[in-house]
C-alpha cells in the first residue's frame, strides 16, 4: 500500500506539470511537492485546449453547415420571387388569381390559376377523406388494442408504405386502380382524379396514423385510470377520454396529411392527367399545380420565357400553401404540449 | 505554506433564471483536507460544487457572479480557459458515469489526450487504479467494458479516472448516493486515503457520512452558508440554532 | 355477477381498427402482387445490362441504374456530413437563443416543403446560376438539400438520446468542447444517425419530380462517367415507361419497379434492424 501511495504522489506532481514544463524540477517526493503549487496559467490562448485554432475553426465550420438550411430557405424564396416578378410584369395579378382558364402553352395564353388550385384541392381533400378515417382507426387500434409485440412490427410495416416511391404509386393508380374503378364506373376517364385520390390517400395513411398515435400515446395514464376507476369500458374510455385529449394531435395529423397531398407530384401526374379545368367531377382528368410544373419541365423551356416563369409562380403558390398548412399544424401540436 | 488555501470563493452567487441557488458564498478550502457540504436537498450545495470547476457552464440560463480563486486567478474571468481549470480540478458525479469504453480506456483516454506517451499512460492507469483500490479487482480484465463492473466499482473507476490526471482538487457530488452500504464504506475508506494528496470537497446529504469522512463541514441552507467549522466542532457544539435543528432532524 | 361478459358495444372500435389496418396492408399486398405479375417476367440479366430502347424487348435499365447509383453516392457524400455537422452545431454548440430557434423551426418547415419546389430551386440555382447544367452534380445537390432536413432532425434526435452524464464525464476529465463532441457524444449517437441517414437516402432514391425539373434525361443510351455528365435515373425511367400507353412499356415499368422497390425495402429493412438492435441495447445497459 505504501508503494501505491508514493506512486500516486508522483503521478499527482507530474499531472501538475501538464502544460508547464518548469514544474518538472519540483521535488516529487512527499508532502512538500503536493503543497508547492507554482503559479500556473489557466488563461485561454492560441494553444490552450478550447482556444486553439483547430477547436475554434471546427466550431465555425459546424456553424457554417447549420447555416445551409437557412440559405436553402432564402434560396427558395429568392428564386421564386425573382421569377415571379418577371411573370407578373406580363400577366396581371388579378387575372392570375381569378382567371378560370389555364392555357400557358397555347396562344393566346391564359394564366388563370384557379383550375390548377381546384385540381390540387380536389386531390388533397379527396385523399384526406380516404386517409383520415383509416389513419385514425389504425392509430386507435395500434395504441389501444394491439398487443405490444405486434405494435412495433405493424408500425414498421406502415413505414414501408410510406417509403414506397411516389412514382410507384402513380404507376399503380394508372395500371391497377383505374382499371378496377372502370369496372364499377364505366364512364370514368383513363386519367381521373379519383384514382389519384385513392393512391395519395393510401400514401398519407402512415403520416396520419403515426402523428395521431403519438398524440394518443402522450395522453397521461392517470386520465385512463380515472375512467377505469369509474367502471367505464374500454371503448368508452377511448371515445370519451383518450380521443378528446388527443384531438389536437389528430387535427395536426390531418393538416400534415393535407400538406403532403398538396405537394404530391408523381402519383397525380401519372394518374390524374394534364387537363387543367375547373371541375369537381372526380371521374374526369384534371391537372394539379405540381403536375403542371412537371409537364413544363419535361420539355426544354428556355429561361426567361413566360412558360419558364410560370412554373416558378405556381411553385410559389405551392410553397405558400404547404408552408401555411405546416405552420398551422405546428401551432396545433404546440398547443397540446401546453395543455398536457 | 502548508496552510495556504488552494481554492477559495469570494461572494459567489449562482442563479438559474430567476431562482438564486447560491447566494454570496465566501469559503476557503485547504489541501490535504476533506470538506463536506451538507444541507437539505435544494439548498444549493451541488450547484456550489459544480461552480468550482465551471460544470454549470453547460446548464441553460445560469448566471454566476463573484469569484472562484484558483492558482491566484478568478476562474470566471473571461480570459480563462475552463478546460484548463477542469484538468486541475477533477470531478466525481452522483451516479457512476464511466465512458462506454473498456476499463483501461476509461482512465487512459484523458491521460492520453494530455500528450503522454503510451507507456506513461499505462503506468498512470495502473497507479490510478491502485490508488482507487480497484486494481486487484480489474487487473485481469482491463479490456472488458466498464459497464460490466458493479455500481461501486464503477464509481471507484470514476475516481481513478479523475485521479489519473493528477488534479489538485477533487470534487465529489454525493458519490455514494447510488451505492449500497458496503460499496459506500469502500469509497469512504478511499476518501480517507486520497486526502493525503488532494483537496477533497464532498457534497453529501448523509450527516453520518459527513461526520465520518470530513475534517470540515459546511452547512448550506437556501443557498447561503449558515456555518462552516471543523467537523467535530459542528457536530458537537454547533454555533447556529439552524444548524442544530438540522443536525437533530427537525427539518431536512 | 362479475362474470366476464363481452359487451356488444365494445366490438365496433377494435373491429373497425383492425379492418383499417387490413385495408392498408391489403393495398400493399395488391401492389406487390400486381407489380410482380406484370414485371417479374421481364427480370433477366439483359434487363440490367441493356440501355433504354425504343424496342421494348431490347430495353433495359443499365444507364438508369447507374445514374441512380451515382446520384445516391453523390447525395450521400454531400448530405451526410453537412446534415450531421448541422445537427452537432444546433444540438451541442448553439446557444439557446432566438436565432437558434429560428434555424430549428426553419428546418422543420423545410421538411414539409414539397420536393418539386426543391426541384425549382435546383433548376434555377444549380443548373442555371451556378452553371452545373442538367448534370449529376446538379441533381445530387438538389436531392441533398431535399433530404438535409430529414437527416438533421434524425441526427438531433439521436444526439438527444445520448445521456447527459456522458458529456459531464468527458468535461469532468478536462476534455475540450470539440473533444467531447467528436470523441464521446458523436460516437454514441452515430448508430442512431445511421438509421436516419439510410431512410433519408432511400427516400432520395425514389425521388422523381425534382430530377425532372433539373432536367434529367428521359432517355439515355450512355453511362455517366463523371459528375458533370447528363444522366437519367431509375425513377425517371419508371415514370417514362409508365406514361407510355403501350402494354409492353408498362411491363418494363413494373420490372424496373421491382428493382427500385427491392433496393428501397432493403435499405428500410437495414434501418429498422439497426433501430431494433439499438433499442434492445439501450434496454440492457
Amino acid at each position: 500500500m505504501g508503494l501505491t501511495k508514493l506512486n500516486l504522489k508522483a503521478a499527482s506532481a507530474e499531472g501538475s506539470s501538464i502544460g508547464d514544463p518548469s514544474l518538472t524540477s519540483v521535488d516529487s517526493h512527499g508532502v512538500a511537492a503536493v503543497h508547492a503549487y507554482p503559479q500556473v496559467s489557466l488563461a485561454r490562448s492560441w494553444n490552450s485546449p478550447s482556444g486553439n485554432f483547430v477547436e475554434q475553426s471546427l466550431q465555425y465550420f459546424l456553424f457554417a453547415c447549420a447555416l445551409s438550411s437557412v440559405l436553402t430557405t432564402f434560396g427558395i424564396v429568392f428564386i421564386l420571387l425573382k421569377e415571379m416578378s418577371g411573370f407578373f410584369s406580363v400577366v396581371s395579378v388579378w387575372e392570375f388569381f381569378t382567371g378560370t382558364q389555364w392555357f400557358p402553352l397555347l396562344s393566346p395564353a391564359r394564366f388563370g390559376v384557379l383550375p390548377l388550385v381546384s385540381g390540387t384541392l380536389m386531390i388533397a381533400l379527396g385523399s384526406c377523406l380516404i386517409a383520415v378515417p383509416i389513419g385514425l382507426l389504425i392509430a386507435i387500434f395500434l395504441s389501444e388494442y394491439c398487443p405490444r409485440g405486434f405494435r412495433v412490427i405493424l408500425k414498421s410495416a406502415l413505414e414501408l408504405l410510406a417509403g414506397i416511391p411516389t412514382v410507384v404509386y402513380g404507376y399503380l393508380a394508372l395500371t391497377f386502380v383505374t382499371p378496377q374503378l372502370a369496372k364499377i364506373f364505366p364512364q370514368i376517364e383513363v386519367f381521373n382524379a379519383l384514382s389519384a385520390c385513392i393512391v395519395v390517400g393510401i400514401m398519407i395513411i402512415p403520416t396520419i396514423a403515426s402523428v395521431t398515435e403519438d398524440a394518443i400515446h402522450s395522453v397521461p395514464g392517470y386520465l385512463r385510470d380515472a375512467g377505469y376507476g369509474l367502471g367505464m369500458r374500454r371503448y368508452q374510455i377511448v371515445s370519451s377520454i383518450v380521443f378528446p385529449a388527443a384531438i389536437s394531435g389528430f387535427v395536426a395529423s390531418i393538416i400534415l396529411g393535407l400538406s403532403r397531398a398538396i405537394g404530391e407530384t408523381m402519383a397525380v401526374t401519372l394518374a390524374a392527367g394534364a387537363s387543367p379545368k375547373l371541375t369537381f367531377n372526380f371521374f374526369e382528368s384534371i391537372q394539379t399545380m405540381t403536375a403542371f410544373i412537371v409537364q413544363v419541365s419535361q420539355g426544354d423551356t428556355p429561361a426567361g420565357t413566360i412558360e419558364y416563369q410560370s412554373i416558378f409562380v405556381v411553385g410559389f403558390c405551392l410553397f405558400i400553401m404547404t408552408l401555411g398548412t405546416n405552420l398551422i399544424a405546428q401551432f396545433v401540436v404546440r398547443r397540446i404540449h401546453h395543455r398536457i | 505554506m502548508g496552510l495556504k488555501s488552494i481554492i477559495s470563493t469570494s461572494h459567489l452567487s449562482v442563479a438559474y433564471g430567476d431562482k438564486v441557488a447560491v447566494e454570496d458564498v465566501s469559503l476557503e478550502f485547504e489541501s490535504r483536507e476533506v470538506s463536506a457540504l451538507i444541507g437539505p436537498s435544494g439548498c444549493g450545495k451541488s450547484t456550489f460544487l459544480r461552480a468550482l470547476n465551471r460544470m454549470n457552464d453547460f446548464l441553460d440560463d445560469v448566471r454566476t457572479s463573484g469569484q472562484v480563486i484558483f492558482h491566484g486567478q478568478n476562474i470566471y474571468d473571461s480570459k480563462i480557459d475552463p478546460v484548463l481549470v477542469r484538468r486541475r480540478i477533477g470531478m466525481v458525479f452522483q451516479k457512476p458515469n464511466p465512458f462506454p469504453k473498456s476499463i483501461y480506456e476509461n482512465v487512459a483516454w484523458a491521460v492520453r489526450k494530455f500528450g503522454f506517451k503510451e507507456n506513461e499512460v499505462r503506468e498512470r492507469v495502473e497507479v490510478a487504479l491502485k490508488g482507487a483500490a480497484l486494481w486487484a479487482e480489474v487487473k485481469d480484465r482491463l479490456k472488458s467494458s466498464a459497464f460490466e463492473l458493479s455500481g461501486g466499482q464503477q464509481q471507484r473507476l470514476c475516481i481513478a479516472r479523475a485521479m489519473a490526471l493528477g488534479p489538485e482538487v477533487i470534487l465529489m457530488d454525493e458519490p455514494c448516493s447510488a451505492l449500497d452500504p458496503i460499496a459506500t464504506a469502500k469509497i469512504e475508506d478511499l476518501i480517507a486515503e486520497l486526502k493525503e494528496q488532494f483537496c477533497i470537497i464532498v457534497v453529501t446529504h448523509n450527516m453520518q457520512q459527513a461526520e465520518r469522512i470530513s475534517d470540515r463541514t459546511v452547512f448550506f441552507l437556501n443557498g447561503k452558508v449558515i456555518e462552516s467549522e471543523a467537523t467535530s466542532h459542528i457536530f458537537n457544539r454547533p454555533r447556529e440554532e439552524l444548524t442544530k435543528n438540522y443536525l437533530t432532524g427537525r427539518f431536512g | 355477477m362479475f362474470a366476464k361478459k363481452l359487451h356488444w358495444k365494445s366490438l365496433p372500435l377494435p373491429v373497425a381498427g383492425l379492418a383499417s389496418l387490413i385495408i392498408a396492408f391489403l393495398f400493399l399486398a395488391f401492389l406487390l402482387i400486381h407489380i410482380f405479375s406484370e414485371g417479374a417476367g421481364g427480370l433477366s440479366w439483359s434487363f440490367f445490362i441493356n440501355f433504354a430502347s425504343r424496342f421494348p424487348t431490347k430495353a433495359g435499365i443499365y444507364s438508369a441504374l447507374m445514374g441512380s447509383l451515382w446520384l445516391l453516392a453523390l447525395t450521400a457524400l454531400i448530405s451526410i456530413p453537412v446534415g450531421i455537422f448541422s445537427a452537432l452545431y444546433l444540438e451541442e454548440i448553439a446557444a439557446k437563443n432566438a436565432f437558434t430557434n429560428f434555424i430549428r423551426g426553419n428546418i422543420a418547415n423545410l421538411a414539409g416543403v414539397p420536393s418539386i419546389v426543391y426541384g425549382l430551386l435546383g433548376l434555377a440555382l444549380f443548373v442555371r446560376i451556378l452553371g452545373f447544367g442538367s448534370s449529376l452534380i446538379a441533381g445530387a445537390c438538389t436531392l441533398s438539400l431535399l433530404i438535409l432536413p430529414v437527416i438533421i432532425m434524425a441526427s438531433i434526435e439521436s444526439l438527444r438520446a445520448v445521456p447527459r452524464k456522458l458529456r459531464e464525464a468527458a468535461f469532468g476529465v478536462g476534455a475540450s468542447p470539440m473533444q467531447v463532441l467528436f470523441e464521446h457524444t458523436l460516437s454514441q449517437a452515430i448508430p442512431g444517425m445511421i438509421t436516419g441517414v439510410i431512410l433519408a437516402l432511400s427516400r432520395s432514391l425514389g425521388e422523381t419530380a425534382p430530377l425532372i425539373t433539373v432536367g434529367a434525361l428521359a432517355f439515355a443510351a450512355f453511362l455517366p462517367e463523371s459528375m458533370t455528365d447528363q444522366f437519367t435515373s431509375l425513377s425517371i425511367q419508371i415514370f417514362n415507361w409508365a406514361s407510355r400507353p403501350q402494354m409492353e412499356f408498362q411491363e418494363l415499368a413494373a420490372t424496373a419497379i421491382i428493382v427500385i422497390l427491392s433496393i428501397t425495402f432493403m435499405m428500410n429493412f437495414v434501418a429498422m434492424l439497426l433501430r431494433w438492435k439499438l433499442s434492445s441495447r439501450k434496454a440492457t445497459s
